[in-house]
């Protein structure tokens, strides 16, 4: 290959710094400061590439990102699968490949480290040319903070001072709301998503060379002259012999000086603005002979080795328009320029239309149309567009969906204003009828990596833990995600399956004890004269009539009257109540008191605060709980006279102040330990010790489960989906009628919800008794097998229940309380599965157990 | 990314609150006394207009106070906040 | 008592951000009308610390403060709150376990905290006397400027993930 560099110039490169680079498996070598398109050119590699659809030769077209021909993928040092050559920089082992404008998924792990960063300035500059060198410097003069970032590797004379900051390898890849933009900045192995909140964004993004389509405008070998002045300048590239230069404005012509002072040698110039024209360029791997219409008419044909085009300057909206800016039309220079958007936005510079006047030839009329490309990355023509309007479309967007044009990775830089002014002509209408079709964020290609950032692996999301949770562990439990929560699911000893192990749990709380952490359970302090009153109201049972000293279960409901939480509430005091919510709905619940009390209660003398982690709580079940608790220490009288069930003592257990709670959640006696988060482990640690000669167990979520099914307390969110009132829960005794109005009470007289044939939850013994029913199985009412099957109802929780040697499972089925005694059936593909429906409550109805 | 602007901690992402709806939907002074669908209406039903709007927000992450806003539903500019019992900004 | 903080097991690690866990700091959480807690000299501006030798302020909103003591002060600022605001409808809860305290210390604390947490951190906007409950990562937090640190109140089920996301944000 002959090699193209000048033998002086180029103001980005240092010549005293040779890099080595491999591409396509071939070595060559640049200099420090160029990119791998310059170097590519520099080793007189102009074509090489192919066009995505078609496989047609390409070369490299521009000196940006705008870049529609020379894509590449990086494999080292750094993984980037789909990225322009001209805005690649030449590092030491560079291996990169060219790509036919399609990406794949990295194999493996990128060696990249993603970082994310928020940052806020006064005033954000995206663009480092003249223009946006100004606007930073003039509010550095402010004493704003100033953020300039410029997509480019190297930035010319950037802006300095105190508060000034300025960022190249950094792209702008979109601007959002009130000032936040989100640029993506890339150091070699180091990504960088910087969240930037800017009170002003200036838009100094500069203007984007037009393309002109004339037959044969795809060769290797075909250029935007601002490119070929870049190359030159820049580089100390050029990349051509013998050129002709097609413009339609001053600039472009000037072009043909500026590359003529290198001794490179320029045919011809071809000015639109004299009716003269290009009508086809031809070659069979790259540019060879350029056929020319003169201004007479007459057709002239020059050899040349690269043909430098320039349509004019579209400036550079992508960011503008993504937020909402608009645009018009200006005739002068031809092109679309802002026009109306946000008061802390604005465009400085040639982005602003600041730029040469041109005359608009979008296309040129000889020669073939399905020869002149619109879009070089989806490889459509003149004649693909010509054919959308034949069918009847109109609109530029229309025709963008149709043709795919400007969706590709350079998202229309070079085909979406060329499109739009080609779909004008052929319809007969000026230039600037219609725009082109609208960009959105990621205004260039970003990897996930880099958007992923650090939350990635365990960081998704938080993992929340107890503070006993170091002896779950070392205990060797399975856990269970209970929203970020990870909670021990069951503790297996060696060689135990799950079913084993709950099995187990179970019967060591229905024959013993078992100890469980309830710490993630939700702990509101509701404080104030008008506590009661308020609780009143976002319960649907009494709890002002609650002593102090007692416990009592409460459920909530939304306004629509469906159940949302439920728990229990302790009265510490006349005007104090602690009230617990489920796991998950502890947010929820506390957000929905503020929002009650702020928004529509003010008056009332109540303050809410949050307690959820200040307490630890070991609830122990069983039996035995009664002695576990008092081997393990404590200043409570636990006698049945002394400690009634659902009342609660403050004392302390294992020598550390305590509050102590019949509660039981398993129909067995049952003691909850509430004790301050940091001493949590250390009272589990006494209670397991205590509790050996008794037999105790550690027990998770799943037995707890087990446990509660077997006595038909429902689960919020497990047997109630949101659409479940306490009828449909057979809870009726729940919901006070002679208090005053509660959240909910006037959406349970609604006719809907009073409807029979509405869903109940009802116990399930399949007939079979161990046949286990899925959780979610469909339920119908006879066994005819004929299809369709009106469905009544589904399976919300299925367990073994070792207390009652047999599968059972809790359901809601239609009209279920009418249901008690009937067979039911559920499909299964393996077969269909017989059960009795029953009351809910299986083990211990008469709730003989509870005081031990 | 909104920028939020809390009566109290000033201006926040949005990612610190919750969107409320609506503002000026008071609880019914006697819901017995209105028919399902006026029931219904309270419940469900809420105006969608073009332009200002006035809606509640809740700094959820932060001070944990929920407070009204004159917001422009076509540009997402907030034209204005006020307390929860005030009147909209004209 | 073998009380167990959050982050004991951390220590090792939160060195290497330059930052340590306060301990059982007293922590109680006071929610009142302004107007009384002004009379008792608690902050009134939003986000601002009143700072005493034996305790600090914290406006967390209008109506509710955060008292930060001495560990093992609890029980007794407890009792001094109660008696200061009487007869006025007021709640004070002992919180002390209800969060934990991360310290940072260093000149790069705020750059650190930056990598998730969206609040300007500039000393323009943000310098001694300043708290704010906002978010990190995602993880609600309470910030607090300190003589020269910066104190991270989390709750403890969040500690973990808050030192984490503090490593893997930093610089390897």
């Amino acid at each position: 290959m002959t090699s193209r560099r000048l033998p002086a110039g180029g103001t980005w490169i240092d010549r005293s710094q040779p890099i080595g680079f491999r591409f396509d498996g071939a070595e060559y070598e640049g200099f420090e400061g160029d990119t791998l398109a310059s170097a590519l050119l520099a080793n007189g590699v102009v074509g090489g590439f192919r066009s995505p659809i078609l496989g047609r030769p390409r070369g490299i077209f521009s000196a940006g990102i705008e870049e529609p021909n020379a894509l590449v993928a990086v494999l080292e040092p750094w993984v980037d699968l789909i990225v322009p050559a001209p805005v690649v920089p030449l590092v030491d082992g560079l291996v990169a490949a060219s790509r036919a404008g399609v990406a794949g998924l990295a194999d493996g792990g990128a060696p990249t480290h993603a970082r994310h960063r928020y940052r806020h300035v006064e005033t954000l500059v995206v663009g480092g040319g003249s223009a946006g060198r100004t606007a930073a410097t003039r509010a550095a003069g402010n004493g704003d903070r100033v953020l300039l970032v410029d997509e480019r590797h190297v930035l010319d004379d950037p802006p300095t001072g105190p508060d000034v900051r300025t960022m190249p390898n950094a792209t702008a890849l979109g601007v959002y709301d009130d000032g936040y933009v989100v640029v993506h900045e890339r150091v070699r192995t180091t990504e960088t998503i910087w969240h930037i909140r800017a009170a002003n964004v200036v838009l100094a993004t500069g203007a984007l060379e037009r393309p002109i389509a004339f037959a044969g405008n795809d060769l290797p070998g075909v250029m935007l002259a601002g490119a070929a002045v870049a190359y030159v300048e820049r580089f100390g590239v050029a990349p051509g012999d013998r050129i002709v230069v097609f413009a339609t404005n001053e600039w472009g012509l000037a072009a043909a000086e500026i590359l003529h002072a290198t001794g490179v040698d320029v045919a011809r110039t071809v000015d639109a603005r004299n009716g003269e024209a290009v009508t086809e360029a031809r070659g069979e791997a790259g540019v060879e002979e350029v056929a020319v219409r003169n201004g007479d008419g007459t057709i002239e044909v020059v050899d040349a080795d690269l043909l430098v085009i320039s349509g004019g300057w579209n400036p550079n909206l992508t960011l503008w328009r993504s937020i909402g800016g608009g645009l018009r039309y200006r005739d002068a220079p031809a092109c679309f320029v802002p026009d109306g958007g946000p008061s802390w936005l604005s465009v400085t510079g040639s982005a602003a239309g600041d730029l040469p006047a041109s005359v608009s030839v979008p296309f040129v009329e000889e020669g073939d149309d399905a020869l002149k490309f619109v879009d070089l990355q989806r490889d459509q023509t003149v004649a693909d567009i010509a054919v959308t309007l034949e069918n009847g479309l109109r609109s530029v967007e229309h025709v963008k969906r149709a043709t795919y044009i400007g969706t590709a990775v350079d998202q229309g830089r070079t085909s979406g204003v060329l499109a739009a002014e080609i779909v004008n002509a052929l319809l007969g209408e000026g230039p600037g009828a219609q725009g082109p079709s609208n960009a959105r964020p990621p205004s260039t290609p970003v990897p996930f990596v880099a958007l992923a950032g650090p939350y990635g692996g365990d960081l998704l999301d938080p993992i929340r833990t107890t503070p006993i949770h170091p002896w779950h562990v070392e205990r060797a439990a399975v856990f269970e995600d209970v929203g970020q929560w990870k909670r021990p699911w069951y503790f297996p000893l060696e060689g135990e399956s799950m079913e084993q192990a709950v099995e187990r749990e179970c019967l060591a709380v229905r024959n013993a004890a078992g100890a469980m952490d309830a710490s993630t359970l939700g702990k509101i302090e509701v404080v104030g004269t008008d506590a009661p009153a308020f609780l009143d109201r976002m319960y649907t049972n009494r709890m002002s009539n609650l002593k102090v000293g007692g416990i009592r279960y409460g459920l909530m409901l939304g306004l629509d009257g469906m159940v949302l939480d439920d728990g229990v509430a302790m009265r510490l005091a006349e005007d104090r109540y602690l009230v617990t919510t489920t796991t998950g709905g502890a947010a929820t619940v506390l957000d929905r008191f503020e929002e009650w009390l702020q928004t529509e209660w003010p008056e009332l003398r109540v303050w809410c605060t949050s307690v959820t982690e200040q307490w630890a709580v070991i609830a122990v079940n069983g039996p035995r709980a009664r002695d576990v608790v008092s081997a393990t220490g404590t200043d409570v009288d636990l006698s049945r006279e002394a400690f009634p069930f659902m009342t609660f003592h403050d004392g302390s257990v294992a020598g550390v102040p305590a509050r102590l709670a019949r509660v039981s959640f398993s129909g067995e006696l049952a003691y909850e330990l509430h004790v301050a988060g940091g001493h949590g482990l250390e009272v589990w640690e006494a209670v397991m010790a205590a509790g050996e000669p008794y037999g105790i167990e550690p027990y998770g979520t799943e037995a707890m489960h087990v446990l509660r099914a077997e006595k038909g307390y429902v689960i919020v969110g497990q047997d109630t989906d949101g659409s479940v009132t306490p009828t449909d829960l057979g809870m009726d005794w729940i919901v006070n009628p002679s208090k005053g109005d509660f959240v909910g009470r006037r959406s349970l007289r609604r006719g809907d919800t009073a409807r029979p044939d509405r869903k109940h939850l009802v116990g399930l013994l399949p007939v079979t008794t161990d046949a286990q029913l899925p959780e979610g199985a469909q339920i119908v009412l006879e066994d005819t097998g004929r299809i369709p099957m009106p469905l009544a109802g589904h399976v919300t929780s299925s367990y073994r229940s070792p207390a009652l040697e047999r599968s059972f499972a809790l359901a809601m089925v239609a009209g279920g309380h009418e249901l008690h005694g009937r067979t039911v059936y559920a499909p299964l593909p393996e077969g269909t599965i017989a059960c009795t429906v029953t009351s809910p409550t299986l083990y211990d109805p008469e709730g003989a157990r509870r005081d031990g | 990314m909104l920028l939020v602007p809390c009566p109290w901690c000033g201006s926040r992402d949005e990612i610190e609150f919750r969107y409320g709806g609506q503002a000026g939907i008071a609880y019914p002074a006697d819901p017995d006394a209105l028919s399902d669908e006026g029931w219904a209406d309270f419940l469900f039903m809420r105006d969608n207009p073009k332009g200002a709007f006035a809606e509640r927000w809740y700094h959820s992450a932060g001070c944990r106070r929920w407070f009204n806003a004159l917001r422009d539903t076509a540009t997402y500019e907030f034209r204005g906040v006020f307390r929860v019992g005030e009147e909209p900004p004209a | 008592m073998t009380a167990r903080s959050p982050l004991a097991e951390r220590s090792g690690h939160l060195e290497r951000l330059g930052a340590r866990e306060l301990v059982f700091l007293a922590q109680v959480d006071v929610r009142a009308d302004p107007s009384t807690a002004a009379r008792l000299g608690f902050p009134v501006e939003p986000n601002t610390v009143v700072s005493h030798p034996d305790r600090d302020i914290l406006w967390l909103g209008p109506d509710e403060w955060l008292v930060v003591g001495h560990a093992g002060t609890a029980e007794a600022l407890v009792a001094e709150l109660e008696a200061s605001l009487g007869d006025a409808h007021h709640s004070v809860v002992d919180v002390s376990a209800n969060r934990t305290v991360i310290e940072l210390a260093g000149p790069s604390r705020h750059e650190l905290l930056s990598t998730a947490c969206p609040i300007d951190l500039h000393p323009r906007s943000w310098s001694d006397g300043r708290c704010a409950q906002t978010v990190f990562g995602a993880a609600q937090i309470l910030l607090q400027e300190r003589e020269g640190t910066t104190r991270v109140f989390v709750r403890p089920s969040f500690a973990a993930y808050v030192v984490d996301l503090l490593l893997a944000a930093s610089d390897p």
